[in-house]
Formats: structure tokens, sequence, C-alpha cells
């Protein structure tokens, strides 16, 4: 079997001695496309900051690609919430996506190469949003930014994408716009996608893990189609319900008994 | 045009007028820049907050009969670095630091004019800022931390760019965004201290914020907001300067006055345009 691209053993987080992550243990491998779904405060963010080096956990431990998390980062793409951007800062797309290919190493009074721009016009054309190129980022729809977002993180050249919440209020064609292209670009890269949106999660993803402060992660990378139909399962019929706090409180009983 | 004449006349024939021309010039250039930033950032208070800190270095250069500049710098540095430090360290409230570390570094200021023996200074050129007495040695002052505060800036404009538009991406990147908070908080520092002979330390705010403001009217480049800004900012401190001497008014007073309300009027008229 293959080396996992992301490999988390026995990791713990908490925020001022209140524990976010508990013994979460989860090996995620090349190409491979993983929604990890679980209630707000449940610690999906939290646990795509650990990855990127924003968070330091309290203990366990991380390899990305077999480095650790220092190194292995700048393996990484990151595309954050749009609810929590400044969209009034006055900068246009081809801008954004530019900074994806900032690093401190660039020193002083750098400027972009003509490389630096040819790869973000490809983005651009890629994602189709290079008519969008000089509009200021307020000046978007949610499903433009988004792309635009996650034209910033390929701007880097990953080889792992991390999404934090790509389709929260999205209206369903540009949800369904997004979640083509990750699955277009899931051929070159790992993605790992943070959710709410359970109606994508059976469509697209080939594996899916609960997190609420524990992990419950079903798949490894042969069984996994089997394993989301079964946590898929009791998801949907809950949210069906209009009782999305007790998906957890299902899905976790249920979860013990594998 | 016979009021020009005899401004240009004044102008070549008295140091302390050329000093303030130079002063309102360089004390644009900070204000487009460092205006800018913090107006995008939302550090107005804060930067406000540095500025009111400073006063008590003011006081104390008085008392220990040094230049009273340079207390004042002291203090904003000092100032800076605390605000940053405690923010990152502990999570009191930004708002509620600030608002302590105003009114102390107001009330060490009074505290140390107090100490002094004899006849307490006149302390209102400090808070409200006397461009018309602008000394040469603040000139020097001035000119070195202009300067500074451009390179820090142009040296690391994408970089700067990056944090200030997406600070967490940026640390994502590489960039080390402790450096560039730290530094940012230097330069308001360096700006207040500038700004304080021109505007005064209770006026610097409106200075900092509506050259940007105006600028953001008419473009959403972040550079070309930057020069506007500093341009905006050149033409009305001179026009209130010019009205300061002519009127003989406080200077402070009458450069944000004329920016202000020609903020609201610009503001107003481009609304109108635009619907």
């Amino acid at each position: 079997m293959e080396d996992p691209v992301i490999e988390i053993k026995n990791l713990y987080v908490s925020y001022n001695e209140i524990p976010v992550l508990e013994n979460i243990n989860i090996s995620i491998y090349k190409n491979q496309f993983l929604a990890i779904i679980g209630p707000n405060g449940g610690g999906k963010t939290t646990l795509l900051k650990v990855i990127l080096g924003i968070v330091s956990p309290n203990k366990g431990q991380i390899k990305i690609d077999g480095h650790n998390i220092d190194q292995g980062r700048k393996l990484v793409g990151y595309v954050p919430q749009i609810s929590d951007f400044n969209k009034s800062f006055p900068i246009n797309v081809q801008d954004v996506i530019l900074m994806g290919r900032l690093s401190d190493q660039k020193g002083l009074f750098h400027n972009y190469s003509k490389k630096d721009y040819l790869a973000a016009e490809n983005i651009m054309k890629q994602l189709d949003i290079l008519n969008l190129k000089n509009r200021q980022i307020g000046k978007l729809s949610g499903g433009q930014l988004q792309r635009v977002l996650i034209g910033r993180a390929l701007a880097s050249n990953p080889e792992i994408l991390l999404l934090d919440e790509p389709t929260a209020s999205l209206d369903a064609e540009s949800r369904n716009n997004i979640y083509n292209i990750l699955k277009e670009l899931n051929d070159e890269m790992t993605i790992l996608v943070v959710t709410h949106d359970l109606t994508a999660v059976s469509s697209y993803f080939d594996s899916i893990a609960c997190l609420n402060k524990n992990m419950h992660y079903h798949g490894g990378k042969n069984l996994l189609k089997e394993d989301v139909d079964q946590v898929y399962g009791c998801p949907v019929d809950l949210i069906a319900h209009g009782i999305p706090h007790r998906v957890l409180g299902e899905h976790e009983g249920g979860s013990k008994d594998d | 045009m016979k009021v020009v004449v005899k401004m240009i006349e004044a102008l070549l024939k008295y140091n302390f007028l050329q000093n303030a021309v130079y002063s309102a010039l360089m004390a644009s250039v900070v204000c487009g820049i460092i205006g800018t930033i913090i107006v995008e950032k939302k550090l107005v208070m804060m930067s406000g907050g540095i500025a009111h800190t400073s006063f008590g270095g003011v006081g104390l250069g008085y008392y220990l009969n040094i230049e009273p500049i340079f207390g004042a710098m002291f203090f904003a540095l000092l100032s800076s670095v605390v605000i940053v430090t405690i923010r990152r360290k502990t999570e009191v409230d930004s708002d509620t630091l600030i608002g302590i570390m105003w009114a102390m570094g107001m009330s060490l200021g009074i505290l140390f004019i107090s100490f002094m023996k004899g006849y307490p200074p006149d302390m209102s050129s400090y808070l409200f800022g006397d461009i018309l007495t602008v000394t040469n040695l603040d000139i020097k002052v001035m000119l070195v931390l202009v300067i500074f505060v451009v390179i820090a800036i142009t040296a690391l404009f994408n970089q700067w760019k990056a944090y200030l538009f997406d600070e967490e991406f940026s640390y994502v990147r590489g960039l080390n965004t402790n450096f560039y908070e730290y530094f940012l908080f230097i330069l308001i520092a360096l700006t207040v201290i500038v700004l304080i002979r021109v505007t005064g330390i209770i006026l610097i705010i409106a200075l900092l914020t509506a050259p940007p403001a105006m600028a953001r009217l008419f473009t959403y480049n972040f550079k070309k907001i930057i020069i506007l800004a500093i341009i905006f900012g050149m033409i009305f401190s001179i026009l209130g300067l010019w009205l300061s001497y002519l009127f003989n008014i406080p200077s402070g007073a009458s450069i944000i006055l004329l920016i202000g309300s020609t903020y609201f009027l610009m503001a107003t008229i481009v609304q109108k345009v635009k619907t």
C-alpha cells in the first residue's frame, strides 16, 4: 500500500483548555476526495488549521507527504471560508490569484514575473473567471468569489487542496459548478472539503469523515463506496426531518457499533 | 490673484512658512500611505490610541527637558508594541485596550507637566498642531521618518498587500505575519510623530482617514488609492495652511475642517452621480 499523503495520529487540540479535537486518527491517500462533515463547532475548521500549521496541536503527530507540517504545508493549497473576508478591500481578481504565488523568499522590491502572470491567467481561464480579471472582489457573486479563492490556492501548485465550506450560501447552480471544478482537479490532487452540504456528499466525494470532537472515519482507500453509503444514509434521513443537530447524535451511536 | 502673489512672496521670505509647506507635504505622503492601510485594516481607532498615548511622551519630554517630539516618539513606539503584544497574548478586546491606553497616555502627560516647576508650558501646539511653529529640527526628524515609512512600504509592497488583505492566507504562504503586524504598528507610531506638529495629537485621525476615504470614492485599486490620497492630502493641507495664514486661525483646525467638509461634499456628489 502506498504511503498516505496526510497522516494524522493521535491528535489533540484544545482552545483555552476546552477540547476541540480529541484522538483524531486518519490517513488520507493520493487523489482521495474526502468530505469532512459535522456540526458547527465540531472542530472541522480547526482540523484544517492544524494541517496548515495555523493552529498548533497539544498532542499528536501530523505528516504531510512524509514531512512535518513546516515543510509539508508548502504542498497544501488553502481555500478559506468566503464569509471571513474583508470583501471591501481594494484588490482585484488577478491580484488575489497572484497572492498565491507569493512567499517570504521573494524578498525586497518584489514584482510578480511574467511567469507568475501567465500562471494566473491560465488558472483564471481554467476556472472561467478570466473576464473578471480586473474586477474588485466585492463586486463578485458568491460563486465567482469562491472560484477566485480556489484559483489563489491553485496558484501555488499544491498537491493537496483544503477547502472550508466552499459551497456555503451558494445557489444550486454555483454549487454544482464548484463541485465539478473540484472533481476535475481531483485527477491531479488530493482534496479535503469541510462541508455542511450533505446533498453533494454521495454524488461527488469518494470518502467521508464525520467530525464532532472525535472523528468517525469509515474509509480505507479500497472500501470507500460502501462506507459512504452507510454514513450517508443516516444524515440525509435526519436532515430531511429538519433536526440537523441530531445527525451526529444518531450517527455517533451508529459508528460505535462498527 | 493678489492674495496668491502675496502668499508666494511671504513663502519665499519666511523660513517658518517654508517649513510649514515642507511639513504639510511630508505629512501628506505618510498620511496617504499609512492612512490607506489603517482604513483598510480597520485600525483607525488603534492609531488614535497610539497618537493620544504619545501625549505622555510630550509631557515627559518637557519634564526631563528633552525635545518633546522624542518623548512622544518613545511613547508612541512603546504603546504600539505593547498593544500588539497584549492583543496577541491575551484575549483582551483591542477596543478596550485602546480606551485604557488612550486615557492613560493623556493622564501621564498632564502628570509630568504638573511636576514641572514654574509656569507650565503651552501644550496646545502639540494637542491641536501648529504648523507655523515647525522648527528646522522637526523638519529633519520628519524627513527621516517619512523616508523610512516610504521605503518600508514600497520595498515590501506585495507582501504588505497580501498581509493586509488576508493575514491567514499570507501565513499559510510562509509570510511572517508576526513581523508584519509589529512592523505595521511601528510604522503607525512613526506616522503619528510626523503628524503631531502638523495637526496635533487630537486631530491626527482626520488627516489619516479623510484623504484615503476621498480616494476610495474614485478607485478600487490599492496602489491608486494611496497615490490619490497623497495628492488629496497635499492639495488640502496646503490650502488649509494658506487659509490658516490668511485668516490667522490654527492650522490643524483649518486643514482638518477643509479636508473633512470636502470629503462629505465629494461623497455626496459621487453618490448622486452614481445613482
